[in-house]
């Protein structure tokens, strides 16, 4: 499903302040697998989630998702690639202020330019799925931590990706907002979704539904 | 070289400049990429070609598109001096003004037609994930370069060689019967129209049944001879004059510049009646659009000039 | 329909090749010089069927119309007096050649050198020499005609064209 082999990836090259964030990354995630990324800060995670949704393109190596080696892709494939594979929760969200709930949901429709009917279908499906149906007329900027990061995972859902990527989905949420989060996290394995999560929180230590961990440290998996 | 001091040509050779110099520059990237690409690498040098390839072609697109504008400004500059000419009443006595004017019209008309040829390369390889034709379109693009600067050359030659002293040919002289344009192959009018319209409908019957390599012959015909038919016929109805034989003054104001819409759905007739083929050779592939295009342009331009001579005998009851 | 596309194009295709045979037997004829006219006449000038020897434009219109008789009797058409006098220009037989113009008020054939000139007519290359039989003021000479065409001093250059009609 997610194939990473001797990826390599470095900003500002030969520049000044040229920096590798990923030495050599080899790994295999399978259909389905919950997989955890740990690691401190700029230790890579980020980095190589980036590169996973195909808004990075590595400096060498080779990603292969769902058959595709999506490095290679040019950029209007790679943008098709990702809205209708991945789906991404931000650390720190990405939702638009102004909007409610529902809007944001339905953003990553807009490009399919879709019927307005099928588009509610889409987003009424998500918002259930994310438990925050409830609130989907409510402006984003009145909405607590954990309804934002459940908007959040909605619009990653909206598209019905394969891969939910994760990037500290419970750093900016308190103790009972990240249970609540694990519980969503919980139904979308037991839905199908394969789940990659880049994390420090300790709260994965201890969640029965990881089938992996994986260490990163200056760049490298240990 | 008081030709130099007229705003169109400033205009025209600066434009021609720029564009020229950005071509160059697309042109050494092309020859670095299409050395060292190997799409299947997975090196640090082959995603920067990938990266760089995309600006190279984003480069590219826009100057011939540029190109393509520059041509219809290039006759609407020779027009507008024509004023400066002794003799020359519009583009065709400026054109004929020196050695260089013919070839330098013809190689543009030809470039026009690589130019999309080449944009339509550009755009199947993009589609395609795995850039297919991207080697293809390259050497393409190299080979177009070198036309380029054939024609870069032959514009200044061409503009530094105009006199506005010596007197030259005005259109009845070049199109007229005893001019060194009268109708070829001595064909008279009703024959050459005869020869026009079925020309015509074998563009049509061609691109039903898709024969690409017929189709680029007589697609190649139908423009000669469409040309001279509007020359030597259409044009006459256009200008309401049985003496004025002339392709160039029917893009003058005079005549709500129906020559730019007349010559620009024939050169996109003829231009999508050529392409299958020239696909089907670069890269095997045939587009049943471009087929269908064909039968729209060359039916518009054909109904166009039609109706030039039907609304003047409505009007008149008479033939000129 | 499957068979009877590829006959009719293959029909028309035949059709264009023998349309094209047959033109190639034709012959097209212009005049551009008459040979014979040992008595130096004007010859009537047949419009559409005859060509300036300068610019090489059909002559449709005689109101403006020149022509040139060599001492052999060859004679050379013109549209406008301004192109016989181009063309005449280095001629071996520049001096001897009887020239003759079609005068615009009388509408006959004149002798050139004899006729005066107006110097703003709007003649078929816009030099602007139109001939006249009877002289009025601001006509101008043969002699003087020739001069001025020569050195350029004609409507066709666009100042001298501004300052002749006060534009």
């Amino acid at each position: 499903m997610i194939e990473l082999k001797n990826i390599y990836k470095t900003f500002n090259q030969n520049g000044t302040h040229e920096f590798t964030a990923l030495k050599d990354i080899s790994l295999k995630i399978e259909e389905n697998e919950l997989v955890i990324i740990k690691g401190v800060s700029g230790s890579g995670k980020s980095t190589l989630l980036a590169i996973i949704a195909s808004l990075l393109k590595p400096t060498s190596g080779e990603i292969t998702v769902e058959s595709k080696k999506i490095a290679k892709l040019p950029d209007l494939h790679a943008s098709d690639f990702r809205a209708s594979v991945i789906g991404f929760i931000f650390q720190s969200f990405n939702l638009f202020e102004h909007l409610s709930v529902k809007e944001n949901v339905s953003v990553p429709l807009v490009p399919l330019k879709l019927k307005q009917k099928s588009i509610d279908e889409k987003v009424k499906k998500a918002l259930l799925l994310a438990n925050i149906s409830h609130k989907e007329n409510s402006t984003v900027k009145n909405l607590s931590g954990g309804e934002k990061q459940r908007t959040a995972i909605a619009r990653a859902l909206v598209n019905n990706p394969k891969i939910i990527l994760c990037d500290e989905p419970t750093a900016n949420l308190d103790q009972e907002n990240s249970k609540a989060f694990l519980k969503v996290v919980t139904k979308l394995k037991e839905k199908g979704f394969t789940i990659v999560i880049a994390t420090h929180d300790t709260i994965f230590d201890s969640y029965d539904q990881v089938d992996r961990i994986i260490n990163m440290q200056n760049a490298k998996i240990v | 070289m008081d030709i130099f001091l007229s705003n169109q040509v400033q205009i025209f050779l600066f434009s021609e400049s720029i564009i020229y110099l950005i071509s160059l520059i697309a042109f050494i990237a092309s020859i670095v990429i299409v050395k060292e690409w190997n799409f299947n690498s997975t090196s640090p040098k082959q995603y920067k070609l990938e990266k760089r390839s995309f600006l190279i072609m984003t480069i590219i697109v826009l100057t011939l598109w540029i190109k393509i504008a520059l041509l219809a400004y290039f006759v609407y500059t020779i027009d507008s001096i024509s004023v400066l000419i002794p003799g020359a009443m519009c583009a065709a006595g400026v054109i004929s003004a020196n050695q260089y004017g013919n070839p330098l019209l013809f190689l543009k008309i030809a470039l026009l037609f690589l130019t999309g040829i080449w944009l339509i390369l550009n755009s199947l390889d993009q589609k395609a994930e795995d850039y297919p034709y991207f080697k293809t379109k390259l050497w393409f693009y190299i080979a177009v370069f070198l036309l380029l600067s054939a024609e870069f050359y032959l514009d200044f030659a061409y503009f530094s060689h105009i006199s506005t002293d010596d007197t030259v040919q005005c259109c009845s002289a070049i199109f007229g019967l005893s001019g060194d344009n009268h109708i070829p192959l001595n064909l008279n009018v009703l024959t050459l129209l005869a020869i026009f319209y079925i020309l015509y409908i074998l563009t049509v019957l061609l691109s039903i049944q898709r024969y690409p390599f017929t189709l680029f012959v007589i697609s190649l015909l139908f423009l000669y001879f469409a040309y001279q038919s509007v020359v030597h016929f259409f044009g006459t109805y256009i200008y309401e004059l049985p003496s004025h034989k002339c392709p160039f003054c029917m893009l003058q104001k005079e005549y709500g510049f129906v020559g730019y819409f007349l010559w620009g759905t024939l050169f996109l007739g003829v231009f999508f009646g050529i392409s299958n083929f020239i696909l089907k050779i670069l890269i095997s592939y045939e587009d049943k659009r471009l087929y269908r295009f064909t039968i729209i342009f060359n039916t518009i331009f054909v109904i166009l000039c039609t109706l030039y001579v039907l609304i003047y005998y409505i009007r008149n009851g008479v033939w000129l | 329909m499957k068979k009877f596309l590829p006959l009719l194009t293959i029909l028309l295709i035949a059709a264009i090749v023998a349309i094209v045979f047959i033109s190639l037997s034709k012959k097209e004829k212009m005049i551009t010089i008459q040979k014979g006219n040992i008595q130096k006449l004007p010859l009537k000038i047949e419009k559409g069927h005859v060509n300036d020897t300068e610019c090489k434009m059909i002559i449709t219109d005689t109101t403006y119309a020149a022509e040139a008789v060599a001492p052999n009797g060859d004679t050379w058409f013109f549209d406008d007096p301004g192109c016989m006098i181009k063309w005449l220009k280095g001629k071996p037989f520049e001096k001897e050649a009887k020239l003759w113009v079609k005068a615009v008020d009388t509408k006959k054939w004149i002798d050139a050198k004899k006729a005066w000139y107006s110097l703003t007519d709007p003649t078929p290359m816009h030099y602007g020499f139109g001939a006249r039989e009877v002289k009025k003021d601001g006509y101008i000479n043969f002699e003087e005609m020739r001069l001025k065409m020569l050195r350029g001093e004609n409507m066709s250059d666009p100042r001298i064209r501004k300052r002749l009609l006060g534009l």
